[in-house]
């Protein structure tokens, strides 16, 4: 089993203030890097004179350290749709001569970002602006008459990000973005009310009376009406519906403490009593709740963002279309096709449509469909789906069936829509309030009768009054929403993204875990584990250039590995030759060199695959390959055993291959050769599961588990299909969505505990009569003030110790590079 | 206290044109991003350098 030896000597990328994986060596005029994209985007800000970004960034105190992206196969030509007005018309605006679009960023992660991206005006002058959101991860751009947005496109390329367009008030459209802005007003109109009116009630509490006092009670009527009559009408409006539809919701029991208080508060100051006014713990009360439903609100629309926004990815494909009798092609968009159109898909592409082959032949990747990550040979005439990437040769299809008949785009659209079904879960917040609020409904009510059937009418008000007020219902209506709210934001700054805060209840529940092998578990690639027999720098050579041509697996890992030693140099080869299946061979200066896959050997173990170097048919040396764990992956493993959470491996290898890494890990159950399908059926035998995976070829699966948790680098189809993605590859980040899931519910079962408690208490010392309305009004607030602070409380240590983890391993890197 | 006759009044108008205010700003989309503005001061709006490279690695 690979072990990296982490001394204190590990260097850290140049770029992007990441360590450098062993066995990576990538270096430029004395400059260390971790991959090629921080070695490009780094040329990029030298030559243009923008090294003040690592100043810059030093100087944050919330570091973010990320890796740029980086596209090997990108074909600009397919951008080009950015500058097409028939395609502008959805994205486009424009203001005289100014055009612009919005554009959502992948890879923008710190604020060092956000001033890189704003200094592009300065990289092009036919860039007239370029303004960040950091808080949507959009950048809006504006350009020129005669400018094009694809130079644009390319520019940002250069710093390592990606640029997916945003369509004018899309989902998040206007009328969504106008409701939010409403509740916003609310909030602010109840806030400002409330504020005044605790001013005047500082005054009433301490003292004023007679004239002055009635006007001040009076001033917070008026102050009050706006709260009741303009903020806590959504409230209203909710606890309406849910009451037709026979359920409990919090903003019920909210509605009903609100309207009694307030016709309480009213009937009293009429009256002239001025004993029982609660216009300002009421109004406070609105002003706390609606806040907390508008900071989730805002999350959750954010969430929806990225998943909406990189949809539009999608469609605005390009492909290259034969005109009928010409041999020429026109870039035509993938949706217009038709059957019977023949395109010509270049290598490295993905096929968009459902097509037949009719000219050439070529190695496509199949791993969508089938999870077969190796490549397989298409012949003419072979039908193949949608969503198969052409490795080898350009090759000529005809197309069978249009963009949304066709396999993947099915299978997408069936995932959303199953998606989309709401969620009828009763949580266990609803259910308690329920049952809380009957029970307080029944004392007061009891109360009531009873003390004005003795005749104390005057008591009985007071008594029931009280007990009303007391029992705050703010527990659940603020708490568990606030503490799933901070949890998500938490998360999402770590790179954890969740669609809705269901799945972290969900989570906490666990019992069943299942993982997807390659490429979740394990590293994907087939890594050079081991060289046996000779090795020297004109071998190394020799391997290099023989390898260097094919897109192998195998191939790409020699590449690698004699990459990170030498400098390779690719020697002249004759009559060169790779066969299917077999390996490569070639002639250099008259000698025969190949390079052979063997099998049978008696040190190859059942995971591993061998490769012999063999000079004129004598054999040199032996390589084996090895698709490596990652490095998490035990320590994720152990967590979940040690919760007492059954593991399962499931995966479309063979038997043999998946025990030895399930052995490896230690999880309990293992299942091999299966299909996509396969993997979903027994995902949907088993309760509380949950199933992380590759978002590409494990859709079904994803859906199927309770909640799905795709582990990949670009949000794009991933959002879609699972409840959870990860924005990198790392596995611990799995161990800490686990840890705040089960820390947040926690809390929130803690906080709910101390409402009952606090709810009984008060109650109880109200309908004694040892609690009048006043006293009781201050309590109230401060129940929802102490658990307010709790979870604040909670998640400020999590941060503060999460920050002084990352600063320390950043420090121990720096200082441990020595020269 | 009579103060208070001119003052109140006076107070209730001010609260009004600050929910006015915020409700104008608020539809001017500033509380749309609200960590960007906080960094962007931070730059000292340094004019960007094109240098020449004499080896350049692209």
């Amino acid at each position: 089993m690979k072990n990296s030896l982490k001394t204190s000597e590990q260097k850290i990328c140049d770029h992007c203030f990441l360590p450098i994986p062993p066995g990576v060596s990538i270096e430029n005029q004395g400059r260390r890097f971790c991959c090629q994209a921080c070695q490009l985007v780094y040329g990029f800000l030298q030559t243009n004179g923008l090294e003040n970004y690592y100043s810059f960034k030093n100087n944050l105190s919330d570091f973010a350290a990320q890796q740029p992206k980086y596209l090997e196969n990108f074909h600009w030509q397919e951008q080009s749709y950015v500058d097409d007005p028939e395609w502008q018309k959805d994205y486009l605006q424009i203001n005289g001569q100014h055009r612009t679009i919005k554009f959502y960023v992948e890879g923008m992660h710190c604020m060092a970002c956000l001033w890189l991206l704003e200094k592009l005006p300065q990289l092009d002058e036919k860039i007239l602006e370029a303004r960040v959101n950091f808080f949507n991860k959009s950048l809006t751009v504006t350009i020129n008459k005669d400018a094009k947005f694809l130079e644009v496109l390319k520019l940002v390329s250069q710093m390592g990000y990606l640029l997916h367009p945003v369509k004018n008030e899309f989902e998040l459209s206007a009328k969504r973005k106008k409701e939010e802005r409403k509740q916003l007003y609310r909030v602010a109109v109840a806030g400002a009310c409330a504020g005044n009116i605790m001013l005047f009630a500082i005054s009433l509490y301490a003292g004023a009376d007679a004239e002055w006092g009635r006007i001040l009670e009076w001033l917070s009527l008026v102050f009050f009406l706006p709260v009741v009559f303009y903020s806590a009408t959504t409230l209203f409006k909710n606890a309406w519906y849910t009451l037709k539809a026979r359920r409990f919701s919090v903003d019920l029991a909210a509605s009903v403490a609100l309207i009694l208080g307030s016709a309480m508060s009213v009937y009293d100051l009429l009256q002239g009593i001025g004993e029982a006014l609660y216009f300002d713990s009421l109004s406070m009360f609105v002003f706390l709740f609606l806040s907390a439903k508008y900071i989730l609100l805002r999350i959750q629309s954010k969430a929806w963002q990225m998943n909406s926004l990189d949809a539009q990815g999608q469609g605005a494909l390009q492909i290259e279309k034969f005109i009928e009798n010409d041999a020429q092609t026109i870039l035509s968009r993938v949706e217009s096709l038709k059957r019977g159109d023949l395109i010509c898909l270049r290598k490295g592409s993905v096929l968009p449509v459902d097509a037949t082959v009719l000219e050439g032949k070529s190695y496509f990747n199949f791993a969508i469909i089938s999870g077969e990550s190796l490549p397989v040979e298409v012949q003419e005439g072979q039908l193949i789906k949608s969503g198969a990437r052409n490795i080898e040769n350009d090759l000529l299809l005809r197309v069978e069936e249009t963009y949304q008949d066709s396999y993947m785009n099915k299978l997408l659209s069936q995932v959303e829509n199953s998606w989309l079904k709401e969620s009828n879960v009763i949580g266990l917040t609803e259910r308690i309030a329920f049952v809380l609020l009957n029970l307080l409904l029944l004392i007061a009510a009891s109360v009531f009768v009873y003390f004005s059937y003795v005749g104390l009418s005057q008591e009985a008000f007071q008594r029931s009054l009280a007990i009303l007020i007391v029992a705050c219902p703010c527990a659940l209506g603020i708490g568990t929403p606030l503490t799933l709210s901070f949890a998500l934001q938490s998360l999402s700054r770590r790179g954890v993204v969740l669609k809705s805060s269901d799945s972290l209840l969900k989570i906490a529940n666990l019992k069943n875990v299942f993982f997807d092998k390659t490429g979740t578990l394990t590293q994907g690639n087939l890594e050079l584990v081991r060289w046996k027999g000779e090795q020297s720098e004109e071998l190394l050579n020799i391997v290099y250039s023989l390898e260097q041509r094919s897109q192998h697996p195998i191939a790409l890992s020699f590449v690698r590995y004699v990459k990170s030693r030498i400098n390779p140099r690719a020697l002249y080869l004759e009559e060169y030759r790779e066969t299917e299946g077999v390996g490569v061979q070639a002639k250099i200066d008259a000698q025969l060199w190949s390079l052979e896959k063997i099998i049978g050997n008696e040190n190859l173990r059942e995971h591993q695959s061998a490769v012999q170097l063999r000079k004129n048919n004598q054999s040199i040396a032996t390589m084996y390959f090895e698709d490596q764990l990652k490095e998490d992956a035990h320590e994720l493993v152990e967590l979940f055993k040690n919760h007492e959470i059954q593991t399962f491996l499931l995966s479309g290898d063979r038997q043999s291959v998946a025990t030895y890494y399930a052995a490896q890990l230690g999880l309990e159950h293992c299942y091999a050769d299966l299909l996509p399908e396969e993997k979903a059926q027994i995902i949907q035998q088993s309760k509380n599961s949950l199933m992380i995976g590759d978002g590409l070829n494990d859709t079904v699966a994803l859906n199927k588990a309770d909640v799905g948790l795709a582990v990949n680098g670009s949000i794009g189809v991933n959002l879609r299909s699972a409840d959870v993605v990860l924005l990198d590859n790392s596995l611990k980040k799995i161990e800490e969505l686990f840890l705040l899931s089960k820390g947040s519910v926690s809390l929130i079962k803690r906080n709910i505990l101390f409402s009952v408690f606090y709810n009984v208490l008060g109650v109880s010392l109200a309908a004694l009569g040892y609690l009048n309305p006043l006293a009781a009004a201050i309590f109230m607030p401060l129940s929802s003030l102490t658990i307010l602070f709790s979870i604040v409380h909670f998640f400020k240590v999590r941060t503060n110790q999460a920050k002084a983890l990352e600063q320390r391993k950043v420090l121990i890197n720096i200082q441990g590079v020595n020269s | 206290m009579s103060a208070l006759l001119v003052m109140i009044p006076i107070s209730v108008l001010l609260a009004g044109f600050f929910v006015a205010c915020f409700i104008l700003s608020s539809k001017n989309n500033q509380f749309e991003d609200l960590e960007g503005p906080s960094v962007r001061i931070l730059s000292d709006g340094e004019e960007v350098i094109k240098k020449k490279n004499l080896d350049k690695e692209e």
